[in-house]
């Protein structure tokens, strides 16, 4: 045994926090694609799962709040991985080496991740669930309203595409990393580790943006 | 049948610890292709003496890929484009006449440049002195046979074993992490039953003495893998994260 705040302060220990924290953040995210899927159901089965949600508080809000303590933990620790890498190298090489890209922009895919997600929430979380924003040929429908008009612009779908590339970025090298951290690797599974990790992350690029442009082209129903 | 090439070479040169160390150009003509690498700067550095100019310093001692004392990034790739070679076991011969080569010391705070492609690997000493080893009284030899050791854990064991503590892998890491050295190391012991008395408080003691020496903290881009002359593998990284969890959470 080591005590818990010397084993956290450990380089292994800080990459578990990451990956544990991560790791819930993706399973949220897949649950949270998995609610968008019902926009298509239309207005009524939609804002019926919404008013579910809404029913539980103040359970919600515990889920809410420990959400955003993972996440915040998440960032206040990659921060500090970061940090310490960067220390560690002060003056770097005149030639390169060939590292991963995706591994390299982590901290890059992290942070457009982190100004997505803040926008995101300002847009969809904080902003009234009725009224004009709501308002979809004369009806008030609610939070499905809302998403309905928000992506009728143009920009604001290109904008949202561009977050989700990012969480795509992010996530192909982040799961089958959690693996690693874990000490989970064999040479047998380690490809299907690694295209699963990059199949999840494309599959939850792709699904959300294809929701957001069909909203677009006009596949949502409105009533 | 020796053929002969000519080379620019972009060396790094530093005076001192402190110095602030700058690249200068040599060009470097007649290069037999059967000379290896150091022999090659050898030959400059005679050139140089000669001159009456400081010789190109780099470290070395055994030349034949084994003790884990050469070293330096040729084109941004430690021990240069070979894979599984030491700095030492390459030759000319991999190079195209005309070519520019960059020579640059391995680069870490941990691992500080003493001069020119010298670097200070204390760092690595202070990890071993802090785990990497057993202290059992072992007296004299046993009967072979006396500790039966399984096929599969010998050769995982020896393929661990082989890591001659260069710090390529460091040096290739974007985040200069020792991870791969001090796995090697630490799962050459837990390896085998030897091992096993002192194999947890190895393992924290070893992993707390890296952090503390200021090495990065792996990202898993497993650059380190493909840099290291001893093809030494990244499941020992993934090993020792297991075996930290058990010794420092589960025990
Ligand atoms: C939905 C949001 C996010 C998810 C699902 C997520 C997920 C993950 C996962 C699974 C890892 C792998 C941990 C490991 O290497 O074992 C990771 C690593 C990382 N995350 Fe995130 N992350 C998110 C947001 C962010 C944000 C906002 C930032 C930064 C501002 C960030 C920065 C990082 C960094 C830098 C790493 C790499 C740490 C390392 O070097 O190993 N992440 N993330
Ligand atoms: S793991 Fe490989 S690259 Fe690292 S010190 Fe050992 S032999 Fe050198
Ligand atoms: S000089 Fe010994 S390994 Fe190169």
């Amino acid at each position: 045994m080591l005590p818990i705040k010397q084993y956290f302060a450990s380089s292994i220990g800080k990459k578990q926090i990451a990956a544990v924290t991560g790791l819930m953040l993706s399973a949220f995210v897949v649950i949270h694609l998995l609610e968008n899927i019902l926009l298509f159901k239309g207005p009524e089965v939609f804002n019926a799962w919404v008013d579910t949600l809404q029913s539980t508080k103040p359970f919600l809000y515990i889920i809410e709040i420990g959400l955003l303590g993972v996440f915040v933990l998440h960032l206040f620790t990659t921060f500090k991985i970061v940090v310490e890498n960067k220390r560690a190298r002060k003056k770097g090489y005149k030639e390169e080496g060939a590292t991963k890209i995706l591994v390299k922009i982590m901290p890059i895919s992290g942070t457009a991740l982190l100004l997505f997600l803040i926008a995101h929430l300002i847009d969809f979380r904080f902003t009234n669930h009725h009224g004009p924003a709501s308002i979809v040929m004369g009806n008030d429908l609610g939070l499905y309203g809302l998403v309905y008009n928000y992506f009728q612009n143009i920009f604001r779908v290109v904008g949202y595409c561009f977050g989700l590339a990012a969480l795509g970025c992010h996530l192909s090298h982040a799961i089958q990393s959690v693996f690693q951290t874990f000490g989970i690797y064999s040479e047998k599974y380690n490809h299907v580790i690694k295209k699963t990790s990059v199949g999840l992350a494309t599959g939850l690029m792709i699904g959300f943006s294809t929701i957001a442009i069909l909203i677009y082209l006009g596949y949502a129903p409105t009533a | 049948m020796s053929d002969k090439i000519n080379l620019t070479l972009n060396v790094w040169r530093q005076k001192s610890p402190k110095s602030a160390g700058k690249f200068e150009e040599y060009e470097v003509k007649d290069v037999d292709v059967n000379s290896s690498f150091l022999e090659m700067i050898d030959v400059l550095n005679e050139d140089l003496t000669k001159k009456g100019q400081d010789p190109i310093e780099f470290d070395h001692d055994c030349r034949e890929g084994i003790c884990g004392t050469c070293g330096a990034m040729v084109n941004g790739r430690p021990h240069g484009p070979l894979k599984n070679t030491t700095l030492c076991q390459l030759h000319m011969r991999e190079f195209k006449n005309n070519e520019t080569i960059t020579l640059e010391p391995f680069r870490s705070t941990s691992l500080p440049i003493v001069k020119d492609l010298v670097v200070d690997r204390s760092a690595f000493d202070n990890i071993i002195k802090s785990g990497g080893f057993i202290s059992a009284k072992t007296g004299s030899g046993q009967d072979a046979n006396s500790i039966l050791i399984p096929k599969p854990d010998a050769d995982d064991a020896f393929n661990s074993a082989q890591c001659i503590g260069c710090s390529a892998c460091v040096a290739a890491c974007p985040n200069a992490s020792a991870m791969l050295f001090v796995a090697a190391k630490v799962n050459h012991l837990a390896k085998l039953p030897q091992g096993q008395a002192e194999r947890k408080s190895r393992v924290k003691n070893m992993v707390l003495a890296m952090d503390k020496s200021g090495f990065g903290n792996c990202s898993n881009a497993y650059e380190c893998e493909a840099a290291c002359p001893k093809g030494i593998s990244v499941a020992n990284i993934a090993a020792m994260n297991k075996d930290f969890m058990k010794a420092g959470i589960f025990s």
